[in-house]
């Protein structure tokens, strides 16, 4: 029986807190008490026609939360609950939910709807509650339906689609779907919002469509309806809707678009030219969408080189070149007004400029032609919009193109771009210094012999930059950017290395001034320059600005001192004081391996103290990208001060502990375990004392479900650091870690090889394990080898499994081989009976010796030589 | 209950969200993604360190009989000829030992008297074999080094012999330790007093001796020049002689294919070694076997001048059968030797195919090896395609093209890349009469279907062949009344035409201009393709 729950749910909106918290206890209490009947309550209150619409909506969303989350841990749990709940209740729930999509209330309906499919996202995989494509389809083909009731109902199947995978629904409920929504868009359904619907539905089901769009009869119709609905003149809601599915279209089914791709350019040329902006977007967005998947299937041509399958490539933005990117400039003149101050505008001119990027990176140099004259015969206009869409453009195509066709341009419009860095509109000057950044990035070349940046224009480029970084903060950001790519170029740039030298103070001085700007109200400026800085450092030319980096690094922890010393009050002050912790720890992880790794060792040795009393204090002020920050910069820390690092070790620990313990945010645990690695290739055995800790607590993330997964394979690397790093001391973690080992290996056997994400964490997973297994058998090896005798079989199977079922990169073949070399070298002799009637050893290492990878072939013959000595022993 | 099916996964987000749009303008991720990158970098180093760690743990003792923790061994030497066989075992020795002890050790090295000479050699040999580092690089000083170098010529006394054993057993432990190790080594002056015990009446002796000297030279070049300029390639070669022991022919073989990895430093030692080598390979001994074959191997690694002293030691004819030995120890560096020898000029390839190799390469193709060898065949293959008419004439009389259309179509990728090589070459440079039997078996085909992919220098490759092919399509042309180019026709036929246009498109100047070429040359205006060509115009006529 469903329980009356109508006045607790609308004192839970209430606005004083007293009665709110106790009808949400209440609630809460019933929901643990009885969770069917909860379940049940909120369903016949949500259909219930008498109820207030603020009951019924909060029963909607109560339930909707009982069903799905986004956590994947926590919807899992919902699940199981609901699949436990009692058969005839969820009847019961389910029919109430139909019910309510003919209600007269609005919202009621799109609530039910939503609650339908979470509900089938469910059931359907099960393979329960099979008749409810039946009955929703049995409401839209009634001749008779009201409007909204097929309205909500169209709206229902469309989440349904959205919910479920595609193999989980039999082919003629596909098709009956399909023909339903097809049949809510034509002209022959006279309620809009039905058609809308529909539209949308129609939009979630193309997934589906895989058959139906592989028949020539089928696709042909289906098409026609959306093209005509992308020019149906109701609403340009409908037309916005009809442009998505199409979006859709061209990236799902690709393959064949080609004999509508003449009737698709009309369309989308028209849009773009006429409609409403809403609809306009979309159709710059499906050219967006076909250059991407164009791009993809070159870079899949590439990469499988398959003769008997190749990937359809027809090269539709090329072929389309010349009346599309007319199309595209022309958008580039509809800007708004102070459209880059504002973070949420998206117009047309944003659109297709974007859109004119991704068409050059499609086909490269054959856009130059077609944009250069655009761009000079606006660039001097003297209305602004010309000249910043000048600018746009050609900003827009520095990449793709070769840099032999850019090249030229950009050194004859180089001196045009400085100056225009004083136009008198903002715009413009924004985008100009977004173009000299992509210069200096795709085009400028400084290793070359001849880079478009060189000593007689360098000091002028300097002026200008150095000006205006002091400009308004959206300008600021961008010349940041420029100098963040001007200075990556001088990276290993041979004798060009030196060039940015005599500007380094100023440079540094100019940053640390913009990330202190007061009337910097977007926080990106401050990232900027922080980010900015470090790249400026790390290209630097090391030799002769040691002295300027050592003082910066004073500077950097004089200002992490200062945020230690805020005063915090709100949670907004806490959140700016750990964001700017991270930034400056950033900086310092950069100048501990810019000097660390040079002849400035002995500054960061002499300031190593003083850095980890201030990494100590940040942790204090505890925020987990501090954290991270501070974590990132002491592994970088340990690998300079060595052995040295012991010292600080006990006031450590603690935080360390800290992060291996954090498993909600899984990056915190991940860089913590990686840290583990650094301070044991530190430390040595000195890191003994904590062993005890850290392996228990790595021994529990391995086995909390709630962690990540991707953490699982840095620990599995991190066991064989440790035992490295003790030797013979790892003895009593063996027979704990061992298992784990063992374990994991199998069940990498049982994943799921189609799905390329899960192939990639099967390969970092074995990678983690060989390494573990390498890291003991050479740590035990000079002393007590026979420990590794029981766990020596199953590595060897586990190198043959691995080696038999083809998933694996070259990373770990090396892993794989340098493992089964250190088994050898561990065991000598004992090897003999794990090899004894097996021979795929030696077509794994004859196959690793002919290796065109280096490294793999060096393991190979290294292993090669080990199993042959050991097998004459 | 049953068991509940696993949630079908999260499907992607299908649209690229307007937001996702929205960062990429006027995008400068770099810029923002600072953390994501440091991160990386860090993440990097940290994987060359730890291999850093590994690598110089594993080099502590690869490769050394040092590596057998339970046995005090040495190489496989007959059991009758082993000194230590009733040792104590040694783990009670190396974990006992302490400074004290260490040092009884080295004044025992240093002493006068044999026995405690040979007692304390054996003792270091034992640290050096089992005991974990800190022992060992006690004992890896210059001093014990020297000492043990000096005992290596002690004088003669019934147990001169054992003691030159010890001596040179425990330098071949340290000379499979590090690099700095071997250096202690050879700076001790190891080398010439090694080279000299290859002279000993023993061949127990004479056996460590070559162990240590093997491993000295896969250190580095300068090591076996090292080995070399003391006559140590000499004298291996002398060891060579029909009263050797199997386990001494061993280790010799082992240790001279470890000097053949560099070049050596004059012709006739090479011409010396090959003499040697060409005796080797008709061994039963499948390791003596293999390791001679990979001697060959390096040797054509070198360059043409190895390459062609290797076919005038007249041993290609016994290497190509060997690429029928049963055993792939054998085969794949006999394949990789054989590679390089077809890479060659066209005179050496002649050899080769005198000697039958095609017959062999065809086996290799076609039955059950592995991928790698398989893999060498066909690139073998391939090379030999690339030369005279002649030896275009031998792959077609040996019915290979069949065989290469079909790897082309379903072989691995590697595998089929090098079968389409083989066509291509074979087509480009062969004679008219040639290329119309290339066509009948089907090589239009097979390079039209390569025209999609993506590796330039192929697709050039198969462009050429292409165009040899309508050549002599156009002197057909003559003879056909209809006055149609036939392989032309063909081409067209098999989508070759298309895949021919859509290369248009592929971003290459090279092949841009050849496809042009052939487009123009053999394809009259786009529309007209179909019909009959025009050419030759009535004036002509």
């Amino acid at each position: 029986m469903a329980m009356e729950i109508t006045q607790a749910l609308l004192a839970a909106q209430s606005p004083d807190t007293q009665t709110r918290t106790a009808a949400e206890a209440s609630l809460k209490q019933f929901q643990e008490q009885n969770l069917p009947q909860f379940l049940l309550s909120l369903s016949v209150e949500l259909s219930n026609e008498q109820k207030p619409p603020e009951s019924r909506r909060l029963a909607g969303i109560i339930l909707k939360n009982s069903l799905d989350a986004k956590d994947s841990a926590r919807k899992e749990y919902l699940t199981q609950q609901w699949v436990s709940v009692d058969p005839s209740i969820k009847f019961q729930i389910k029919e109430s939910l139909l019910r309510t999509l003919g209600s007269s209330a609005a919202e009621a309906r799109h609530t039910s709807s939503q609650v339908i499919a979470k509900v089938a996202s469910i059931e359907i995989p099960r393979k329960e509650w099979q008749d409810l494509i039946g009955k929703l389809l049995g409401n839209v083909t009634q001749t008779f339906a009201p409007g909204f009731l097929k309205q909500a109902t169209l709206e229902a199947l469309g989440y349904v689609c959205e919910e479920v995978a595609p193999q989980d629904l039999e082919q003629d409920q596909v098709n009956a779907i399909l023909t339903a929504v097809v049949q809510g868009m034509t002209s022959a359904e006279p309620n809009s919002d039905v058609r809308l619907a529909a539209i949308r539905a129609l939009y979630n089901a193309l997934d589906f469509a895989q058959q139906n769009f592989e028949n020539q009869v089928e696709r042909n119709f289906i098409m026609k309806v959306v093209c005509e609905t992308a020019v149906s003149k109701e609403s340009a809601e409908i037309r916005q809707a009809a442009f998505e599915c199409l979006v859709a279209i061209a990236s799902i089914y690709y393959d064949y678009l080609e004999p509508y791709m003449q009737t698709l350019f009309n369309l989308t040329a028209e849009a773009v030219r006429g409609d409403e902006e809403q609809v306009a977007l979309q159709a710059i967005e499906f050219w967006s969408t076909l250059a991407e998947e164009e791009m993809e299937r070159q870079d899949d041509c590439v990469a499988l080189d398959e003769l008997n399958s190749p990937v359809l490539h027809f090269h539709f933005i090329d072929k389309a070149l010349e009346s599309l990117v007319p199309m595209l400039l022309e958008t580039l003149l509809k800007q708004e007004e102070d459209q880059d101050q504002d973070d949420t505008v998206w117009n047309l001119s944003m659109a297709g400029g974007t859109c004119l990027g991704l068409v050059s990176k499609t086909v490269g140099d054959k856009v130059v032609p077609l944009v250069m004259p655009f761009v000079e015969r606006n660039i001097a206009k003297a209305d602004w919009h010309s000249r910043e869409a000048a600018t746009f453009a050609f900003g827009s195509i520095l990449e793709g193109p070769s840099v032999e066709k850019l090249s030229p341009l950009a050194r004859s419009g180089f001196e045009f771009l400085l100056s225009a860095m004083k136009d008198q509109n903002s715009h413009v000057r924004d985008t100009t210094a977004w173009t000299l950044g992509r210069v200096f990035e795709l085009v400028h070349r400084p290793a070359s012999g001849d880079p478009i940046v060189n000593e007689k224009n360098l000091p002028g480029i300097m002026t200008v930059l150095l000006e205006s970084i002091r400009d308004v903060p959206n300008v600021a950001e961008k010349v940041c950017g420029a100098l963040y790519f001007l200075a990556q170029g001088y990276e290993d740039a041979g004798p060009a290395s030196k060039a940015l030298t005599p500007y380094y103070e100023s440079i540094i001085a100019a940053l640390l001034s913009t990330a202190d700007r007061v009337d910097v109200s977007n926080v990106r400026l401050r990232a900027s320059a922080y980010e900015t800085l470090n790249e400026v450092v790390r290209c630097s030319y090391a030799p002769e600005t040691l002295n300027t980096t050592a003082q910066l690094l004073q500077e950097i922890i004089r200002r992490v001192i200062q945020t230690v010393e805020l005063q915090v009050v709100s949670s907004d002050d806490k959140e700016k004081q750990s964001d700017l912790q991270a930034l400056l720890c950033g900086v310092l992880q950069v100048i501990i391996q810019k000097l660390g790794s040079s002849e400035g060792k002995s500054v960061i040795l002499q300031a190593a103290d003083q850095m980890m009393m201030v990494f100590l204090r940040v942790f204090g002020c505890r925020s987990s990208t501090v954290h991270e920050e501070a974590m990132l910069a002491i592994g970088a820390l340990a690998y300079v001060t060595g052995a040295d690092f012991a010292k600080y070790m006990s006031e450590f620990y603690r935080f360390l502990e800290m992060g291996l313990t954090n498993f909600e945010e899984y990056q915190v645990c991940s860089i913590s375990v990686g840290v583990v690695g650094d301070i044991c290739r530190a430390l040595d055995d000195k890191i003994l004392p904590y062993c005890d800790g850290i392996m228990t607590i790595l021994l529990k993330d391995l086995s909390n479900a709630m962690l990540n997964r991707s953490v699982k394979p840095p620990i599995f690397s991190c066991f064989g650091d440790i035992a490295l790093a003790i030797g013979e001391k790892f003895d009593k973690y063996l027979i704990y870690a061992a298992p784990m080992m063992q374990s994991a290996s199998e069940m990498c056997m049982h994943l799921d090889t189609t799905d390329d994400d899960m192939v990639e964490y099967i390969n970092q997973l074995r990678r983690g394990i060989f390494e573990a297994y390498s890291g003991m058998l050479q740590g035990f090896k000079n002393s007590n080898s026979e420990i590794m005798i029981p766990y020596a079989r199953s590595l060897v199977q586990f190198i043959e499994a691995v080696f038999k079922d083809n998933i694996s990169d070259d990373l770990v073949t090396k892993a794989a081989v340098a493992a089964l070399g250190d088994v050898a070298d561990a065991l000598g002799g004992g090897i003999k009976v794990l090899l004894a009637n097996s021979s795929f050893y030696n077509e794994l290492l004859s196959e690793c010796l002919l290796s065109e990878d280096y490294t793999l072939k060096e393991t190979a013959e290294w292993a090669h030589t080990l199993i042959q000595h050991a097998l004459q022993s | 209950m049953p068991p509940s099916p696993s949630p079908s996964p999260p499907r992607p987000a299908r649209r690229t969200p307007e937001n996702a749009r929205k960062k990429a303008y006027k995008e400068q991720t770099d810029v923002t993604n600072g953390r994501r990158r440091r991160e990386a970098q860090l993440l990097q180093l940290r994987k060359s360190r730890r291999e850093d760690t590994l690598s110089k743990r594993r080099r502590d003792d690869a490769s050394s009989p040092s590596t057998e923790p339970e046995s005090d061994i040495g190489p496989a030497r007959p059991e009758s000829d082993r000194p230590s066989s009733s040792d104590p075992p040694p783990l009670a020795c190396a974990t006992d030992a302490d400074s004290n002890k260490l040092l009884g050790i080295i004044n025992g090295l240093k002493s006068e008297n044999i026995s405690l000479q040979l007692e304390a050699t054996i003792k270091i040999r034992k640290i050096l074999s089992v005991d974990g580092n800190s022992l060992a690089e006690e004992v890896i000083t210059a001093d014990v080094v020297a000492r043990l170098v000096e005992l290596l010529s002690s004088k003669k006394n019934p147990r001169g012999p054992q003691l030159q054993v010890e001596a040179a057993w425990a330098l071949t432990n340290i000379t499979a330790g590090t690099s700095e190790h071997t250096e202690v080594v050879t700076n001790a002056g190891a080398v010439p007093k090694l080279v000299k015990l290859l002279e000993s009446p023993r061949s127990d002796v004479r056996e460590q001796a070559m162990w240590a000297l093997g491993n000295i030279a896969a250190e580095s070049q300068r090591c076996r020049e090292l080995v070399i300029d003391h006559g140590g390639l000499v004298q291996l070669l002398s060891q060579f002689n029909e009263h050797a022991k199997v386990s001494n022919l061993r280790m010799a073989t082992w240790t001279l294919s470890n000097l053949c990895f560099g070049k050596l430093p004059s012709k006739s030692q090479t011409k010396a070694v090959l003499q040697i080598l060409q005796q080797l390979l008709n061994s039963i001994d499948e390791k003596i076997l293999s390791d001679t074959c990979w001697a060959v191997s390096y040797l054509c690694n070198h360059g043409t001048d190895e390459i062609q002293m290797v076919i005038e030691s007249q041993i290609c004819c016994r290497l190509v059968k060997l690429l029928m030995h049963s055993s792939p120890k054998v085969v794949t560096p006999v394949i990789l030797a054989l590679a390089n020898v077809s890479a060659a000029d066209d005179c050496q390839v002649q050899f080769l195919i005198d000697s039958g190799i095609l017959q062999c390469l065809l086996k290799l193709l076609t039955r059950n090896y592995q991928k790698c060898i398989r893999n060498q065949a066909c690139m073998t293959v391939s090379n030999i395609c690339a030369g005279t008419a002649a030896q275009i004439q031998a792959i077609i009389d040996a019915k290979m093209v069949p065989l290469l259309i079909q790897l082309s179509q379903h072989g691995e990728s590697d595998i089929k890349k090098e079968a389409i090589w083989a066509i291509a070459n074979a087509t480009s440079g062969g004679s008219p009469d040639q290329i119309r039997s290339l066509v009948g078996d089907g090589c239009i085909i097979a390079l039209c279907n390569a025209l999609v992919l993506s590796d330039a220098d192929l697709l050039y490759a198969c462009l050429n062949g292409l165009e040899s092919i309508l050549k002599v399509g156009e002197m057909e042309k003559m003879k056909d009344e209809a006055g149609t180019n036939p392989y032309a026709v063909l081409m067209e036929e098999c989508g070759g035409l298309d895949k021919l246009e859509n290369l248009q498109g592929f971003n290459n100047d090279a092949i841009f201009e050849k496809t042009i070429k052939l487009l123009e040359s053999y394809w009259v205006e786009e529309g007209s393709e179909y019909e009959a060509p025009k050419e030759p115009s009535p004036d002509d006529t």
